[in-house]
């Protein structure tokens, strides 16, 4: 069954005073997804999800948040989405109990079900021993509990976790990856920014990348997976006028899927190729065509190393974007 | 509406835990108190006099006080808005389906009802001084809960007023700040600008509510500068003048602070 699009963002926009933050974004994202939204610092995730979740004011663009329009909807969508941004501060004179009551009663709900869901949520974010203590007097593993557990009151559809895990240590990081991976089960989408890229091979089933306010890529994590696979590494002599002629011969000979930076060529080796014959096919194409290369190599490629070339200069091919 | 009514109420809520815990409610009561001991003090430490009488000692407890509360309550209701600006907790707020309006009016309401009760505090204990130190009241009952229901409206607009301030800024310092330098405009202004001369500061010197109190305990200044026209007991339109007219000032800064806080 194909997933209906929860969310949809449409040429967004966003200056703070002359500076551009969002440039013209589109991306979707499917129900049920746990969608990695990764960047550098500052490229513009945490701007998406306070446009996203009404933080912010939008200026620019059109987006829905399950089927509701952030610019008319506004106040709708905040009742029935669940948000963890990495500005937000919980009031420490409360405690953990009181304060997830608190936030149930903001959604109306009445004293008995407050204190019943407050009681769930403490449960499900395994806090019952922490209940009656004081938020400032918890640890930070623990306060990123309370903070997520306070996304859960609603029954939101959507999580939107802005770089949860971000100043933790291993284990507690771990233990918040758990709980968050434990939420996505119960079939609730998650919009997750981080620039941590292990996080992302652990949790995505789709992602974007940001920088400096463009979309780089967008796709679903599978497709993407083969980019991780054998890569064949082409280094050119001359550079640029040769790249072009390299893309342009290889595209020729039927192999498609190429990145490229400033200086250096990654051809994806299809699945029903032997990596050692597309290597010694591809040099003798080059060789046929007297182009000159200081470097031929069969390379596996991380995502951290896809990250960097999407992140550098030069971007990406164009059919990494959905 | 109800439902409306409910989250202001459960913020309110929230602010009068916040007040409790912090220990911020006694302190601003207990610095509240010493401000009107402090003016009592002031009065009987200044000219030397043979006899003291009891009309005289409010009404200088009412000049005293009410000349510096504004710079007082700035210590502590700077810190209404700006200081959930600076520790974030805003952020969790505002993510949360309330409005800033409700958000705005539950922090008016609790620190307003801290304060006034304050004040209802402070005229009790300046109440007994004075009564100790004169032993006599020549003043009724009568007009001493009316000073006690003007104060009570001038701390509306000083409240109203503050928590505006607080409201547009993002750090409780510079809201101190801001607090500061408006109140010496607002004096200003208040002696300054025609037609509304009187009417801007109601706390100061030079108000509407001085002169209608000067009047009502038949002391003080016999002519009161800009109101040197209005001699005699105050009627009964003078009184309600003196009660409504800080009312809608305090209005009119809420109005103001709902208009241009940001989320």
């Amino acid at each position: 069954m194909k997933h209906r699009d929860i969310i949809k963002v449409d040429d967004l926009s966003y200056h703070y005073g002359r500076n551009l933050a969002l440039d013209y974004i589109s991306f979707t994202v499917r129900k049920g997804d746990f969608f990695c939204f990764l960047g550098p610092n500052g490229a513009g995730k945490s701007t998406t999800v306070k446009l996203l979740t009404g933080q912010l004011k939008l200026q620019s663009g059109e987006a829905t948040v399950d089927e509701r329009n952030i610019r008319t909807e506004n106040k709708e969508i905040i009742k029935n989405i669940g948000v963890l941004t990495d500005d937000m501060v919980l009031p420490k004179e409360l405690t953990v109990r009181e304060l997830l009551k608190f936030v149930s009663l903001s959604f109306t709900y009445s004293n008995s079900k407050a204190k019943d869901v407050s009681n769930q949520v403490i449960s499900k974010i395994g806090l019952r021993e922490y209940a009656n203590f004081k938020i400032a007097h918890l640890s930070s593993g623990l306060l990123r509990r309370v903070s997520i557990g306070q996304t859960l009151v609603n029954n939101s559809s959507i999580l939107f976790l802005d770089e949860p895990t971000i100043g933790l240590d291993p284990v507690s990081s771990r233990e918040i990856l758990g709980l968050i991976k434990k939420i996505h089960n119960e079939g609730i989408t998650i919009f997750y920014t981080t620039h941590l890229l292990k996080e992302v091979e652990q949790l995505c089933t789709s992602l974007a990348v940001i920088n400096r306010g463009k979309i780089k890529l967008c796709n679903n994590f599978l497709n993407l997976q083969k980019h991780f696979k054998k890569k064949i590494e082409i280094v050119i002599s001359n550079k640029l006028k040769s790249l072009v002629r390299v893309i342009k011969i290889l595209k020729k000979n039927g192999w498609k899927d190429i990145i490229t930076d400033r200086k250096k060529i990654l051809i994806s080796i299809p699945s029903n190729n032997v990596s050692e014959e597309a290597f010694n096919t591809i040099v003798s194409i080059l060789q046929k065509n007297k182009i000159a290369f200081s470097k031929a190599a069969i390379k596996q490629l991380s995502l951290e190393e896809l990250y960097h070339t999407i992140i550098s200069e030069g971007g990406i091919n164009e059919t990494l974007v959905k | 509406m109800k439902h409306w009514l409910n989250k202001v109420w459960l913020l309110s809520k929230y602010e009068k835990l916040l007040m409790i815990r912090t220990r911020k409610g006694i302190l601003l009561i207990l610095m509240m108190i010493g401000l009107g001991i402090l003016s009592i003090i002031l009065e009987l430490t200044g000219a030397p006099k043979d006899i003291y009488k009891f009309n005289d000692i409010l009404f200088t407890a009412y000049n005293i006080y009410f000349q510096f509360l504004p710079i007082a309550l700035a210590v502590i209701l700077a810190d209404a808005i700006s200081g959930e600006k600076e520790r974030k907790t805003w952020n969790f707020f505002m993510s949360k389906p309330f409005t800033k309006m409700q958000f705005l009016l539950s922090k008016f309401l609790t620190d307003y009802i801290v304060v006034s009760l304050a004040i209802v505090l402070m005229w009790g204990i300046v109440f007994i001084i004075a009564k100790t130190i004169t032993s006599e009241m020549n003043c009724s009952w009568g007009q001493f809960l009316t000073l006690i229901v003007i104060s009570e409206a001038v701390v509306f607009a000083i409240v109203a007023f503050e928590i505006t301030i607080s409201a547009v800024s993002k750090r409780v310092s510079v809201a101190v700040l801001l607090i500061v330098i408006s109140w010496i405009l607002l004096m200003i202004f208040n002696m300054a600008i025609p037609l509304w001369r009187g009417f801007i500061a109601p706390w100061a010197v030079n108000s509407y509510q001085t002169s209608v109190i000067t009047r009502l305990l038949n002391t003080g200044p016999k002519k009161l500068f800009p109101f040197e026209y209005l001699i005699g007991y105050p009627s009964i339109n003078e009184i309600f003048a003196s009660i409504w007219i800080p009312l809608a000032e305090g209005i009119v800064f809420y109005i103001f602070a709902i208009l241009t806080i940001k989320r």
